[in-house]
């Protein structure tokens, strides 16, 4: 490649992208939320209901992606924020008749506010001590959750308040994933996101350059938990009925795999991710009721096979296509 | 007028004295070179000067305020940063985007949730400006680890730069440089503007003698002897323990 061009290239190196990729996206995207628009007219009950759920899965897992891809927390307890999400919008409905929407604003309230406690301590922590400590406050508050039974109902769950019909559950959850997508992308080019990324690439340097980076890793785990609890209302809404499962690690678990999958690092990765991951979890769960082991066999061969995940794979696969 | 102090500096690693109880005197504005054997504890006093690692004892002072323990944001804010003896880049971001992060910390507001921070015209000028400055403005787009050991080594004085320090702590920068590289980075740094406090580490003497107004001798942690260049080579210690070696 001459010189010049290559100057003349936005300096981006890592997400650098191919350039008929990149005049190519915003024409895809148009063409997807487009598509997205429509679901509830051309797809039946079932259908919507399934892309609604992966929908409200791809904000959890950018959402998870922040920490894990943006700054370098692999965080394995994202559930927690899920869980305080969904049942905050469920119990407020069920003892205060609070309308969904409301409730939902105050799921993101309290779940960012329990985001700077347990990041206050897990931010201290790291490598496999952070991983740790953060799967310690997730599963504590699974069994807050399930002794708590005057107000949560134990391990039986409880119903949630649900809005008037499933399409406008769709358009809430569709709505919702545009804020979360569009937002995020702003914040990763913006000053804020770079500072994180720099975290990623090197705490150390952040730190001599001039960086208090504690602080900005609590509030990426803050805007994360947030954004999770977001997720967390929406299955709420969307689902009518919330259960201790919505805290497990299990949940956490597979909100890694959904990021890991589709491609760490980038937003497009998670969405990649959760809707494989979704969709493959209701495919194979008609034929066999062993699907974690397919969804887990999946994975490894994705570990192993693309290491970018699949997102990260298209792209190279694309980047390579479109030079000469 | 002494812009850094340090008092009976000393850390220990166990039963070893890294630093042993070394006072320093820097002025505002010299070039003043640190250099001793192998393992005679230069980085270590080096990294306690800037933040990474705590003294056991003793006290540092940084333009008369008492800097010891402070974390390395901190120094860094106050007017202190440095570069590593083995490059400690974003080594997966590209140049423009390592010197970028270190003109925003200084410069610009990095909570800016919203606004790109490419579209942040002046934070961008001025890290073209310093990449000018150390030559790599040609390079701004390509990833920092494709770079080869030489520039890379520049690409660290520009991060150090670009956080507008009154004082500079170079370790090494000229390691594994080749001659010509070497020659270049003599120049920058003679270059720089006497307003800006330099201390290097350094173990090439063709450097050490063409930049530093006064020489520091370490050796097995103790501060051996300080002088101007001349009295360095005249220094008996010093000619025993350290240049007797060399030559
Ligand atoms: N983190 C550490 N833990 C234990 N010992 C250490 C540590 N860091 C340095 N040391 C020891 O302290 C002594 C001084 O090391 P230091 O890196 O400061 O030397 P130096 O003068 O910079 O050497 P060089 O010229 O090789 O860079 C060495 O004996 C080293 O082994
Ligand atoms: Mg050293």
């Amino acid at each position: 490649m001459d010189e010049k061009a290559a100057a003349e290239r936005p300096a981006r190196a890592i997400f650098a992208s191919g350039d008929r990729f990149a005049r190519a996206a915003p024409y895809a995207g148009l063409v997807l939320c487009a598509a997205l628009a429509l679901v509830p007219l051309v797809l039946g009950d079932y259908g919507r209901s399934l892309v609604a759920e992966v929908l409200l899965y791809c904000i959890f897992a950018m959402s998870l992606d922040l920490l894990m891809g943006y700054t370098g927390l692999m965080s394995f307890g994202h559930a927690a924020f899920f869980g305080i999400g969904a049942y905050t919008v469920a119990v407020l409905g069920v003892q205060f008749g609070l309308h969904p929407l409301l409730g939902m604003l105050a799921a993101v309230v309290l779940a960012s506010l329990c985001a700077a406690v347990i990041g206050f301590f897990c931010i201290r922590a790291s490598g496999v001590y952070f991983i740790m400590l953060t799967l310690a406050f997730a599963q504590l508050l699974y069994s807050v959750v399930i002794r708590w039974r005057s107000v949560t109902n134990g391990t039986d769950g409880i119903t949630s308040p649900q809005l008037a019909s499933g399409e406008a559950t769709y358009y809430v959850v569709l709505a919702f994933f545009l804020i979360v997508y569009f937002g995020l992308r702003r914040l990763v080019a913006a000053p804020l996101g770079n500072v994180f990324i720099g975290i990623r690439e090197n705490e150390m340097r952040m730190r001599a350059a001039g960086y208090a980076t504690a602080r900005f890793k609590l509030l990426s785990f803050v805007i994360g938990g947030g954004l999770g609890a977001i997720a967390g209302a929406l299955f709420a809404l969307h689902n009518g009925f919330v259960s201790p499962g919505v805290l497990f690690w299990m949940l956490s678990g597979e909100g890694m795999v959904m990021v890991i999958l589709g491609g760490l690092g980038t937003l497009l990765g998670p969405i990649v991710g959760a809707s494989v991951f979704i969709i493959l979890k209701h495919l194979v769960s008609i034929y066999s009721s062993h699907w974690e082991f397919i969804v887990g066999a999946t994975f490894i061969a994705c570990v192993l096979f693309f290491k970018q995940g699949i997102y990260g794979w298209c792209r190279e696969l694309l980047e390579q296509k479109s030079r000469p | 007028m002494s812009i850094l102090r340090t008092v009976d500096l000393t850390r220990s690693f166990g039963s070893l004295l890294a630093t042993d109880s070394v006072s320093l005197d820097i002025q505002a504005g010299e070039r003043h070179a640190i250099i001793g054997p192998n393992g005679a504890g230069k980085s270590s006093l080096l990294h306690q000067l800037g933040g990474q690692l705590r003294p056991s004892s003793g006290r540092i002072y940084f333009k008369d305020s008492d800097i010891t323990g402070l974390g390395p944001e901190r120094i860094c804010r106050l007017g202190i940063s440095r570069t590593f003896q083995t490059s400690n880049l974003f080594s997966r971001l590209s140049v423009l985007e390592n010197v970028r992060l270190a003109v925003l910390s200084r410069r610009g507001n990095p909570l800016a949730p919203f606004v790109p921070l490419a579209r942040l015209g002046a934070i961008e000028a001025r890290s073209l400006e310093i990449l000018e400055m150390v030559g790599l403005a040609g390079r701004k787009a390509d990833p920092v680890r494709n770079l080869s050991y030489g520039e890379q080594r520049q690409i660290e004085i520009a991060i150090a730069l670009a956080t507008e320090p009154e004082l500079l702590l170079l370790d090494e920068p000229t390691a594994g440089m080749s001659p010509a590289e070497t020659a270049r980075m003599i120049e920058f740094v003679a270059r720089l503007p006497r307003t800006l406090t330099v201390l290097m580490i350094e173990h090439d003497m063709q450097v050490v003698f063409s930049l530093a107004d006064r020489i520091t001798v370490l050796h097995y942690g103790r501060l051996l002897a300080t002088g101007t260049p001349g009295e360095i080579t005249a220094n008996k210690d010093v000619q025993d323990i350290y240049l007797g070696s060399a030559h």
